[in-house]
């Protein structure tokens, strides 16, 4: 069989057609990528901290609506003026009732208060005269129980009928649906000694301790030991907290429920962020290999470009978050004689882009406190080396002491990799600091919230509370444990599995409706957060919107009473749950459109 | 949707399958039998067939205890489909094998796909085809018929529709437990409170289940279509029984247009109750026997002249059942049909049929006549009495209405005899001082003038022969004068004193007391005429015109029966509402003759139909000009439209069995079947005397709450145009006030405006508490209905101290 000359010339340059069109595609991604380019971006300058609304902004002695009472250094306090800002409530602090019965404004309808408060039988005696004013009370913890036994007023106020136990172990903890975001859900695990109240009729609980047992002993669900209830007194809602939410932010999203609990509906705004931060990864040095050859059969390098890189994108592709990577060159400064290729480099920036994702630089090192200066001048000569057109802008600085960081961060002076940070990722309660809160002018501080391979009671509680309040969450993933295994539990396998097992339950419900970003993303989202204000009012099935600084997008959750949006002008809406719903603002003013919920 | 048109869209669902059910299907499957017959004939006999068989269908199902939907599905289908292939066998056979043939073709190639199709729509398209023909030259022939009984049922449906339109409640309480008891056998109980006539329940249970119907939607609208068959009933009888085409169309129009009658008399029609069903199947009864009559002397005369020739075998041999046993047994059906559906209208239909009976004396006690009349009489009482009699002996007692009904009729000596004694002795020294008034005295003169007579007295002439006969001529002829003119004072004074008491009487049927003497007199003449009538032309037609005069003399007579010291069969309540029927009959058969008389030289050319046509016009015309037009009816205040609405609302908003309703006992029946009833008393009364340990839970998702604004004055009744009858708007002196939580009475009256006033007030204490949960779900003027959603794993407690609780 022989081919013709000219059939011979149309296979031919039909092969080098195919093979042009088919290396086309990657060649002009190699040449037109700005992965390791972000220096020459132009970027819209970023709301500052002079640009948003702070505490002290919204603090008023004379026309604040909520009044917070308790010692300031008290965490509960706190957690308390920090929700007011989020919510963009005016509050002032008192230390006691007292001093908040001398100042009482004409505009507060909100009190929030803690056990540490209610001592005498005066501070009772304000409550009851508060309560016949129609200010809304809120304990974000319960006096004790002999204070309370002792005075029928300060029962009634908290609709409690009589103490049962003053020390109840629960086996576990329900929390009914319509309270916080994610629905009715009952914590095996969280066990707590609380005490045990029988509460009066006209009130309603939004959280119960379980009870061994219960079937056995015939106890009644309405009888179960309350957590989380409302009372109705004289003119005014008292709400509870028998336990100890408020030590830390788990009490926040509660206190975003219960406001919202006392009014027929109500819209706050939020943050409207999901983020996957990769703690330590893209790793780029090639340490430990020996342990890791041992329990993988690769090396470092090799595990991490081709076990844990396709995993992890395989896992981001199919819950569609983003990933921020924060890079750690090295672990160990030391002694270490590891060189860093330009190719690992090139590779990963390439591959986070691939995947629209973003990276950030890790503060994380394996030795001792002193080599974190080391790393930052170590890391900043390398990678100012191997990426002179990359700013870094997002930094976790994991166990890095913030006194060694807060030299670096945003300080152009001193030309290290930290300095043109715009966003500094925190670890989760690190020092007890707001979720989201400036750490200077330019720089956003934002927390994570979630540990990405572990899910207790009390975290999912968290996390839980945290999406209520703000709808915004930071999961975090620490890969040194992956490349330092200490345990089996270190197995990347299982580490994969449960990351994996909990993005698709867990957390699918808030990463259905909220947007899943980068933390640069989020960082823009939370500044905007921050610095909007916003009022509404309602007019039959039409609430109104305004919002004050507004930029570009807005979002907020509005609590329904068995309503449904049916349409909104200038935004978008999707329903959380049952009464909740995620409306995004395109415009300044907008209106809503409810009609009533039917089955 | 409205609830108006909700209800529009019901009637016309339920109309229709109820129309398909017993007009339909018996046409389809009775095709080769009806084929020839009038259309009001396979109106009347489809009618009969299809309400007997879904009646006895659902009693079988019920007795051989396997209810359900696909036991009703086969139970009623499967007969349907043999008996439809029996009766019609030779045409189907007919028209399968052809079909075959055509199939063999195809698979031999010999013929096309086109070829089996045509075969295959050959018979349906030939049947449209003659369906429509039929229905073209029918409306061709009786346009003005139609036109009139058009215009005339449309008035109805609309006058009948009224309240069930406009208010949607039901509008009598009675309702309720008939609902119930439906409701019951949706769960497969049948005769729940005891035996009892189950037609009607049977019926509304076929078209709940074989449709998927709402029991609900059916009873609400359900009394339309029967009063539509009711007045068909009407008219068919009287095409029956009248020989000019229009008059029976007259006798529907007095009973449709114009104010004639007491409002009692129709009021029941608005609403969907056993009796006023059983009043479809009662003018059938009458048709039936008048039918079988008039074939059984054809039969008999033919069967002579045959007989005479020898040829009787060829005239014997082509009756599988000869058309008088056919007539006998649909006359049989109607009377099962009474009374498996209602005992009152059984006496009446027997009181109907003793009229007829009486009107062909002495024919009917012949015995070709007797026999068979007895023996479908036997039958039919059998028929109607077997599935209840297999109930008892299952072990059902006796319903309490029924047990009441029949000692009441049982004891009706014992009625009677306190009713006698009861009765006001003027009335009886009345009567016998009329006897001693009238006739005694007159009686006294005879042996008066005879003892002039008496030897002794007088002188005694020898006579001859001839002036003796002459003498005893004059004198029978005296007496029988003297006996003639007291038989006529007899008669007169008898007359007149029944016409006085009977016009007392009827002014409660009547609200045009001007007729009622046209009425009692026309009667008498027309006994007499038609009397005659009957021996001088021994025409049938005499007869059944003597038959409703009988009739009517019956039901005014149930109405009067105290007044002349007759047993009491019936309250006047009753009595008045089967006189009101028996009315149009009668004057539309008086009119009747009349017009006989006077046509008969015209020979009833369709010329002379310009009368009756002219009349009902005329009529018609005066009725509207005058303002005569029978006013809408009346509404019992039961329950408030709001109510209803919510209920339909509810039902259609929320799963079943996710919600409860905290109301009074109205809206129990109506709901059972889809959410839970929490009864207000029991509400109210475990909040009495509050302490904190009070506990009022209700599982369910969802609680509403019924609260009447104005509570209803229950059982007081008012015009359907007018709201609903209510005692005041709720107070707090009300609520304060101490109630009573159980009895026959408790939702009456001040305890309900009680009951009411404490609900609202706890509401609005519930309301301060729940400001969120607990909200306005309906509101109108009348009537708040608030709603609750619940934590089902954390109850609400209901139990609150409101200030009212007592």
């Amino acid at each position: 069989m022989t081919i013709s000359k000219s059939n011979f010339m149309v296979i031919s340059i039909t092969m080098v057609v195919i093979l042009f069109l088919f290396q086309f595609s990657n060649l002009s991604t190699m040449y037109t990528s700005r992965a390791t380019n972000n220096s020459s971006q132009k970027e819209t300058a970023p709301i500052t901290q002079e640009q948003t609304l702070t505490s002290s902004d919204l603090f008023s002695d004379i026309s604040y609506s909520t009044a917070v009472i308790g010692d300031k250094k008290n965490i509960e306090t706190q957690i308390a003026t920090e929700w007011c800002v989020y919510i963009k409530r005016y509050y002032c602090h008192y230390n006691d009732l007292q001093a908040l019965n001398e100042n009482l404004s004409q505009h507060c309808k909100l009190v929030i208060l803690n056990a540490d408060v209610v001592n005498t039988k005066e501070d009772i005696h304000i409550l009851a005269e508060m309560t016949k004013l129609g200010i809304n009370i809120i304990f974000t913890s319960l006096p004790d129980t002999s204070i309370i036994e002792s005075s029928q007023t300060l029962q009634k106020i908290l609709g409690i009928k009589k103490v049962l136990s003053e020390n109840f172990y629960t086996n576990g903890m329900t929390f009914f649906d319509g309270f916080l975001l994610g629905g009715k859900t009952t914590y095996h695990k969280l066990k707590k000694h609380i005490p045990y109240f029988e509460l009066t009729s006209g009130t309603k609980a939004y959280a119960v301790g379980e009870m061994k047992n219960q079937t056995a002993k015939k106890v009644k669900n309405e009888e179960l030991p309350p957590v989380i209830w409302r009372a109705y007194y004289d003119n005014s809602f008292v709400f509870s907290v028998n336990s100890d939410f408020f030590k830390d932010h788990t009490g926040l999203g509660m206190l975003t429920s219960m406001l919202s609990e006392m009014n027929e509906y109500f819209i706050y705004p939020i943050v409207n962020a999901q983020n996957i931060v990769c703690q330590n990864y893209p790793y780029l040095s090639n340490e430990n290999s020996a342990e890791i050859q041992k329990r993988y059969y690769h090396s470092t390098k090799s595990f991490c470009e081709n076990v844990l890189w396709p995993d992890l994108a395989q896992i981001l592709d199919s819950t569609g978050d983003k990933l921020t990577g924060m890079i750690a060159p090295k672990f160990e400064y030391s002694d270490s004689e590891e060189e860093i290729l330009a190719d690992s480099v090139n590779y990963c920036f390439r591959q986070t882009e691939k995947i629209s994702g973003e990276v950030g630089i890790s503060g994380d090192q394996m030795e001792s406190k002193s080599f974190y200066t080391e790393k930052i001048d170590e890391d900043s000569a390398t990678l100012s080396e191997l990426l002179p057109d990359y700013h870094f802008k997002v930094f976790s600085p994991g166990e890095m002491p913030e006194s060694i960081y807060k030299q670096y961060v945003g300080n152009t002076q001193k030309d290290t990799v930290l300095s043109n940070i715009r966003t500094i990722v925190t670890q989760k309660e690190a020092d007890q600091r707001p979720v989201l809160s400036f750490y200077n002018n330019d720089i956003l501080s934002m927390a994570n919230t979630i540990d990405g391979f572990s899910h207790t009671d009390e975290e999912d509680l968290y996390l839980r509370s945290i999406e209520t309040a703000l709808g915004y969450s930071s999961a975090s993933l620490d890969f040194s444990h992956v490349i330092y295994p200490t345990s089996m539990q270190d197995d990347w396998t299982k580490l994969s599995r449960n990351f994996s097992r909990y993005l698709t339950t867990y957390w699918a419900e808030f990463r259905e409706v909220f947007d899943q970003v980068t933390v640069s993303d989020a960082d823009t989202k939370a500044r905007r957060f921050l610095s909007l204000t916003y009022n509404s009012f309602r007019q039959n099935n039409n609430i109104t919107l305004s919002i004050s600084d507004f930029q570009k997008e807005a979002s907020f959750i509005l609590n329904l009473s068995n309503e449904r949006i049916t349409s909104v002008s200038d935004g978008t809406f999707a329903e959380i749950e049952p009464n909740k719903f995620l409306v995004t603002a395109t415009a300044k003013d907008v209106v809503i459109k409810v009609t009533a919920d039917i089955e | 949707m409205s609830m108006e048109f909700q209800t529009i869209l019901e009637l016309i669902q339920v109309c229709l399958a109820y129309v398909f059910s017993v007009y339909c299907v018996p046409c389809v499957v009775f095709h080769n039998y009806l084929r020839n017959k009038t259309l009001s004939s396979k109106f009347i006999i489809s009618t009969l067939i299809g309400n007997f068989y879904i009646i006895n269908v659902v009693f079988v199902i019920f007795l051989f205890h396997i209810p359900g939907r696909i036991s009703l599905y086969l139970f009623t289908i499967l007969p349907v489909i043999l008996g439809w292939i029996k009766i019609n066998r030779p045409r189907i056979r007919r028209y399968f094998s052809l079909l075959a043939t055509a199939f063999s073709r195809l698979f031999l190639g010999e013929a096309k796909i086109r070829t089996v199709l045509s075969v295959l729509f050959y018979q349906p398209k030939k049947i449209l085809r003659k369906t429509r023909h039929n229905i073209f030259s029918h409306l061709k022939h009786h346009f003005v018929e139609w036109v009139m009984m058009g215009g005339l049922l449309a008035f109805d449906v609309w006058y009948y529709s009224y309240q069930t339109v406009t208010k949607y409640v039901y509008g009598a309480s009675d309702l309720v437990v008939h609902h119930e008891w439906i409701n019951q056998m949706d769960e497969g109980v049948i005769f729940y409170h005891g035996i009892y006539p189950f037609g009607f329940h049977n019926t509304v249970y076929f078209l709940h289940n074989f449709f998927g119907l709402e029991i609900l939607s059916i009873l609400r609208v359900f009394n339309v279509v029967i009063m539509l068959y009711v007045y068909i009933m009407l008219y068919l009888l009287l095409r029956k029984v009248c020989r000019s085409r229009y008059l029976p169309i007259f006798g529907v129009f007095l009973f449709t247009l114009p104010h004639i009658f007491n409002f009692q008399g129709t009021m029941r029609y608005q609403w969907s109750l056993p009796q006023e069903f059983a009043m479809v199947f009662l003018y059938p009864c009458a048709y039936f026997l008048i039918q079988f009559f008039e074939r059984k002397k054809q039969e008999l005369q033919t069967e002579k002249e045959l007989a005479k020739q020898k040829k009787l075998y060829t005239w014997v041999a082509q009756y599988f059942v000869r058309p008088s046993t056919r007539s006998l047994i649909f006359c049989g059906i109607s009377f099962s049909l009474t009374l498996a559906i209602h005992f009152y209208i059984t006496i009446i239909a027997v009181f109907l049929m003793l009229a007829i009976f009486l009107a062909y004396f002495p024919i009917g006690f012949h015995y070709r006549y007797f026999l068979p009349i007895a023996t479908a009489a036997i039958l039919s009482v059998c028929a109607a009495v077997l599935p209840m009699g297999a109930g008892y002996l299952q072990g059902t007692d006796i319903e309490g209405s029924l047990r009441w009904a029949l000692s009441a009729m049982s004891s009706g000596e014992e009625q009677e005899e306190e009713t006698v004694q009861e009765t006001p002795a003027p009335e009886t020294k009345k009567q016998n001082d009329a006897k001693n008034n009238t006739i005694t005295p007159k009686l006294n003169t005879s042996p008066d003038v005879s003892s002039d007579m008496t030897p002794g007295s007088a002188p005694v002439e020898e006579k001859n022969i001839g002036e003796r006969i002459l003498d005893t001529v004059s004198q029978k002829w005296d007496t029988i004068c003297h006996y003639s003119v007291a038989a006529f004072q007899f008669a007169k004074t008898k007359l007149l004193h029944f016409n006085k008491a009977a016009k007392d009487v009827l002014l409660n049927v009547y609200d045009l007391p001007e007729i009622i003497l046209p009425i009692l007199i026309s009667l008498e003449i027309l006994f007499v005429f038609l009397f005659l009538a009957i021996i001088i032309r021994k025409l049938f037609y005499y007869r059944n015109q003597f038959g409703i005069c009988i009739y009517m003399f019956f039901m005014i007579m149930l109405m009067c029966a105290p007044d002349f010291s007759l047993p009491s069969v019936m309250d006047n309540a009753r009595a008045r509402l089967f006189l009101t029927y028996a009315t149009p009959l009668y004057i539309a058969c008086a009119v009747d003759i009349i017009y006989v008389i006077l046509c008969k030289p015209f020979r009833y050319h369709r010329i002379t139909e310009i009368l009756p046509i002219g009349l009902t016009l005329a009529l018609t015309y005066l009725t509207i000009t005058n303002n005569l037009v029978k006013p809408l009816n009346i509404l019992y205040a039961l329950q408030l439209p709001g109510e209803m609405k919510c209920n339909y609302q509810i039902m259609d908003e929320y799963p079943d069995k996710t919600w409860t309703l905290v109301t009074t006992t109205n809206t129990y029946s109506q709901v059972r079947q889809h959410g839970w009833h929490y009864e207000v008393c029991t509400f109210l009364e475990k909040m009495d005397h509050y302490t904190k340990n009070k506990q009022i839970t209700i599982p369910t998702k969802y609680v509403f709450f019924y609260i009447e604004k104005y509570p209803i004055d229950y059982g007081s009744f008012n015009l359907v145009t007018e709201p609903v009858n209510n005692i005041g708007y709720v107070s707090e002196s009300a609520a304060r006030s101490e109630a009573f939580y159980s009895g026959g009475d408790v939702y009456t009256a001040t305890n309900r405006y009680i009951l009411e006033s404490k609900l609202f007030y706890w509401a609005k204490a519930y309301e301060k508490k729940y400001p969120r949960e607990f909200q306005v779900y309906y509101e109108d003027e009348q009537f708040i209905c608030y709603r609750i959603i619940q934590n089902e794993y954390h109850l609400y407690n209901f139990a609150i101290d409101y200030n009212y609780n007592n």
